[in-house]
């Protein structure tokens, strides 16, 4: 935790005050409020934490802290004052100027951010050279500044294009770029949404330290809640347009006193918590329309506390100690609202549904061999789900793609199903190995076919994949959407008129319109909401308990993968780095990698993690490092021995196996140390 | 959440659309979904009628498509009849003056809008057909495929259209084939000619519109319940294509008046005694020196119009498609 209580004395200026700030959205000549009287502070030198689902007005509020608002978006109410100075009502001139000198922001995506025709070096210089310094100043400033964020070679860095350098230094970049005018205030808008955990938890290091000696206030919005809880000393829970609750960030997340915040912290899956144990919360109902009416609490249509009260008058403000509030009447109930459903699934059985052995697969780029994947073994049960991780390019995707026969993988690779070998590229197997495996992909919208009805994607897919005729996949496709929880409305829709979560469901429907016996998950929950992925890992858990579906389930989080997944494969640079059951995964010995990943997921529940930072970044496979793969970033290489043989694969306990040098009895010894 | 954009989108312009597309509550939202195609369409027509541009462009169209049709009906004179009075300027009699025959160049210019528009739409037409399905061929499969026809779509875009034109057309008049192929009619060789030279123009847009659908995972997921190549060309990604492919016609319709006046004037397009624009033009470019402007100016301003006309249009169209 990095609580610094602020010291500075009560009369010193606030580093940003908003007060009952109203905005709204003109949409084709109708203001459509997005904001209704969000008011909050930030001290200097306070990180404040915004968080809340998307469409609950988060990123607005960031965007309207510093007057980036576009030009439909006007306010309609209340006052942004920013160091003392009001800038509600500030021409253009005079936000230049404020933005110039005042505050920065850092937004989601650092790669558009940047101007992919320019040399980051002449970017970041312009950030200087804007505050009126000479070329050379400006030069130097801007070395010293991407030395700050820790980047090591700047020079080299300055002559790059940003689409040569990796997101995480990208945001490095943008950040050094973003502290150019010292600024009082820093916006940080979802800063690590997109990169890979352990990345992420570089950057936020990054952020901390900067923070720590610029003395900056920050205002962090982010949707997962563990990064918000590691970074920042007070937060506020916001709900259409409105901070529902507001406090000191352990405490809030410790015990939530609105519904809303209970609803959000349950429906994320924590404290170890297993699909085997209990069923995820989720949150009834969908977010209000934008723009439309609330007059009283504007959780109220979704909270399991609301009665007649609720409904007739606007909840009253309640303080609690420490500075915090809530807004609910039901305060003293929140505590009471029901813990997760038990559950009642079927655990995995023991018949080996697939067996990969020696799979490879190596792609031709440029003239040379690009191995993505060298000689994986894995085996899954019927009813089993394997769960995926790694950094991105460590080849995850790849094993999926390849299972399926999108990629044919290497000569010498098998993939036996229920006994049978599978042909290697989808266009030659059978009708029946088509239907045994299918996919959930990350993103829906691609997923599906944004020019067909649900109705016409599910039919087609029953229809190529059961054979069924026309009535008989008609009834199919309503069987399929009721397991779903589809109405018979959504059918006749097209993916775009549906919100992200029910996209997806559609593609689970896809997948499971043949009773498959495998479906691989490609990150199917990263692009939604925690309410909505809750709500899509319980379906998919029961549809697997039902159907005695095996998941092969790809996830860059961990705390999803450990609830769902019954085993964890551990991938880097294309290898298997480490198996076993999730429990001895997450009880250790582990390969120094999983203990590096396990250490660089921010917990929502504040406890402290032992921070293993990866140095330097995924190489390329073309050309992976000699002996162990992982040696140049293992914080445990040894000399002499992990740089220069390929390390066995030792089994730690009975279906526990370990790629390692270092022997588990002295793994098990260090990690239990640090 | 974008189920409720939808929702917004509809709720917030009531006074355009019909009152059952008026929705207060999601529910409704859905009764749509059957019409809902004809809403999008309705909604890119809405847009497209608030820009000037597209008005003031389909007006010109507009104008060019009737005098193509029945000019020959309200026409003051006959086209075609000669007179004495040759080479008379602009008057209360005839407005546009006379031609080297005395014809009534007024009558001329509306009339002379009927081969040429015929033939360049038809023309457009055809090449974003052809262009279309090599396109999506090239898009689709990629490799050696692509790679080969590429090439040669590449070969034929280097070569100058005009240029490629005024070759074939002149060789048309010696060969037995290509007078067979065109059933003796100017016009028809034109089109084809035309079509061809602009098909590898169209294949390119469409190869690069079907490369950026062929990646996506619905095109995955539909091989993985093994789709035919030919059905994912068609049902899967043809329909995720359509907007470029119209933007694309309306362009090379443009495009294609210039370029059948072009070869007009060069005297191998639509051939006399049609009174066309750029036949006219080469006709009298010759007396231009001697100070007899009319009949090359109010022919030359008729190709303009329209050129600029369908541009005009053709520029709406991409602006909402882009939206």
């Amino acid at each position: 935790m990095t609580i610094t209580e602020s010291t500075s004395a009560p009369t010193a200026t606030n580093a940003l005050e908003v007060r009952d700030l109203e905005l709204a959205y003109v949409v084709r000549g109708v203001p459509r409020p997005v904001l209704r009287g969000v008011s909050f502070t930030v001290r200097p030198g306070e990180a404040y934490g915004l968080v809340g689902e998307s469409g609950c007005g988060k990123s607005t509020t960031a965007y309207a802290a510093l007057r980036y608002l576009p030009r439909n978006g006007i306010i309609t109410g209340g006052h942004i004052l920013v160091d003392g100075d009001d800038i509600t009502n500030l021409d253009r001139n005079g936000l230049r100027e404020f933005r110039k000198q005042k505050a920065s922001m850092v937004y989601q995506d650092p790669g558009s951010s940047l101007n992919p025709t320019i040399k980051v070096g002449k970017q970041v210089i312009e950030a200087f050279t804007v505050l009126g310094q000479s070329a050379s100043l400006a030069e130097s400033n801007a070395l010293q500044a991407l030395r700050k964020v820790q980047i090591a070679d700047p020079e080299r860095v300055m002559g790059r294009y940003p689409h040569q350098l990796s997101g995480g230094m990208l945001q490095r970049v943008v950040i050094a770029m973003a502290l150019a005018c010292d600024p009082g205030l820093l916006v940080l808008d979802e800063p690590t949404t997109g990169l890979d955990a352990t990345v992420e938890a570089e950057v936020l290091d990054l952020v901390r330290t900067l923070r720590n000696e610029t003395g900056a206030a920050i205002l962090l919005i982010a949707h997962n809640l563990g990064v918000i809880r590691s970074m920042c000393d007070r937060v506020g829970v916001m709900y259409a347009g409105k901070i529902v609750e507001e406090g000191n960030a352990g405490e809030v997340f410790d015990a939530p006193k609105h519904p809303y915040t209970v609803g959000l912290l349950r429906s994320l899956p924590r404290h170890g918590m297993h699909k085997s144990q209990s069923a995820l919360s989720t949150i009834p109902g969908t977010l209000p329309t934008l723009g439309s009416e609330l007059p009283t609490c504007v959780y109220v249509d979704r909270c399991p506390l609301a009665d007649d009260t609720c409904r007739n008058q606007v909840p009253p403000v309640v303080q609690l100690d420490g500075g915090r509030y809530t807004r609910c009447h039901h305060v003293d109930a929140v505590a009471e609202i029901n813990e997760s459903v038990p559950s009642t699934l079927r655990t995995s059985g023991s018949e080996t549904v697939l067996q990969i052995t020696g799979v490879s697969k190596t792609f031709r780029q440029g003239g040379h061999d690009v191995p993505a994947l060298v000689g994986v073994n894995l085996s899954l049960n019927d009813g089993e789900t394997l769960g995926l991780v790694g950094e991105s390019g460590s080849g995850k995707s790849t094993l999926a793609k390849a299972l399926l026969g999108v990629h044919s993988p290497d000569q010498g690779s098998s993939l036996t199903l229920d006994q049978h070998q599978l042909a290697s590229t989808i266009e030659q197997r059978s009708t029946a190995d088509k239907r045994a495996m299918q996919i959930v992909f990350q993103n829906p919208d691609s997923a599906l076919n944004a020019s067909w009805t649900v109705r016409r994607i599910l039919q087609r897919s029953v229809r190529k994949l059961t054979g069924k005729d026309a009535t008989a996949a008609d009834e199919r496709v309503a069987q399929l959407a009721e397991h779903l929880r589809l109405s018979p409305r959504h059918l006749d829709m097209k993916p775009s008129q549906l919100s992200g979560g029910l996209k997806q469901r559609v593609a689970i429907a896809r997948a499971f319109a043949g009773d498959p016996r495998i479906v691989v998950c490609d990150e199917p929950t990263s692009a939604l909401d925690v309410s909505v992925q809750a709500a899509i890992l319980n379906l998919l858990a029961e549809l697997q308990s039902e159907q005695r579906t095996s998941y092969v389930f790809i996830s860059h989080d961990l705390g999803v993968v450990r609830y769902l997944a019954d085993r964890i494969a551990v991938m880097y640079l294309g290898r298997i780095m480490e198996v076993g059951t999730t429990e001895d995964l997450f009880k250790g010995p582990n390969h120094p990698y999983t203990e590096a990943l396990l250490s660089a997921v921010p917990s929502v529940d504040g406890q402290v993690s032992s921070r293993i930072r990866l140095a330097g970044e995924i190489p390329s496979p073309a050309n992976p490092p000699s002996g162990c793969v992982f040696h140049p970033r293992c914080h445990r290489a040894i000399a002499g021995t992990c740089d220069a043989a390929e390390p066995p694969v030792v089994e730690v306990s009975l279906g526990h196996s370990i790629r390692c040098h270092i022997p588990a009895d002295e793994l098990k010894a260090l990690q239990s140390q640090s | 959440m974008e189920l409720e954009d939808v929702n917004a989108e509809t709720a917030i312009e009531p006074a355009l659309q019909s009152s059952s597309m008026m929705i207060d509550a999601a529910p409704n939202v859905l009764k749509q979904s059957l019409a809902e195609r004809k809403q999008a369409r309705k909604e890119r027509w809405r847009l497209l009628r608030r820009r000037p541009g597209f008005i003031i462009g389909a007006v010109i169209v507009l104008f060019w498509a009737f005098c193509a049709a029945f000019a020959q009906y309200v026409v003051p004179y006959n086209p075609f009849d000669d007179r004495d009075k040759r080479h008379m300027p602009p008057s209360a009699d005839h407005w546009f003056g006379t031609d080297q025959t005395g014809r009534d160049i007024f009558s001329r210019v509306l009339t002379g809008a009927r081969d040429i528009l015929l033939v360049a739409p038809i023309a457009a037409v055809l090449a974003v057909i052809m262009g279309t399905l090599l396109g999506m061929i090239m898009g689709y499969f990629r490799g050696w495929t692509d790679n080969i026809l590429s090439r040669f779509v590449e070969a034929f875009l280097a070569l100058p259209v005009v240029l490629v034109g005024l070759y074939v057309l002149t060789l048309a008049s010696q060969s037995d084939f290509l007078q067979t192929i065109s059933f003796n009619s100017r016009n028809i060789l034109v089109i084809y000619v035309v079509a061809v030279l602009f098909t590898p123009i169209v294949a390119r847009t469409v190869r690069a519109a079907v490369q950026g659908e062929r990646d996506l995972d619905y095109v995955v997921s539909a091989r993985l319940r093994g789709e035919s190549s030919l059905f994912i060309m068609t049902r899967e990604i043809f329909p995720n294509v359509t907007g470029p492919i119209i933007v694309e016609l309306t362009v090379r319709i443009g495009y294609a008046i210039f370029t059948v006046a072009t070869l007009s004037f060069l005297g191998v397009g639509i051939q006399p005694p049609s009174p066309d624009w750029g036949l006219t033009i080469s006709d009298e470019r010759a007396v231009l020196a001697a100070g007899i402007w009319w009949p090359v100016t109010f022919n030359a301003l008729a190709i303009i119009t329209l050129v600029v006309a369908v541009n005009l249009i053709a520029d709406s169209i991409q602006a909402v498609y882009q939206k």
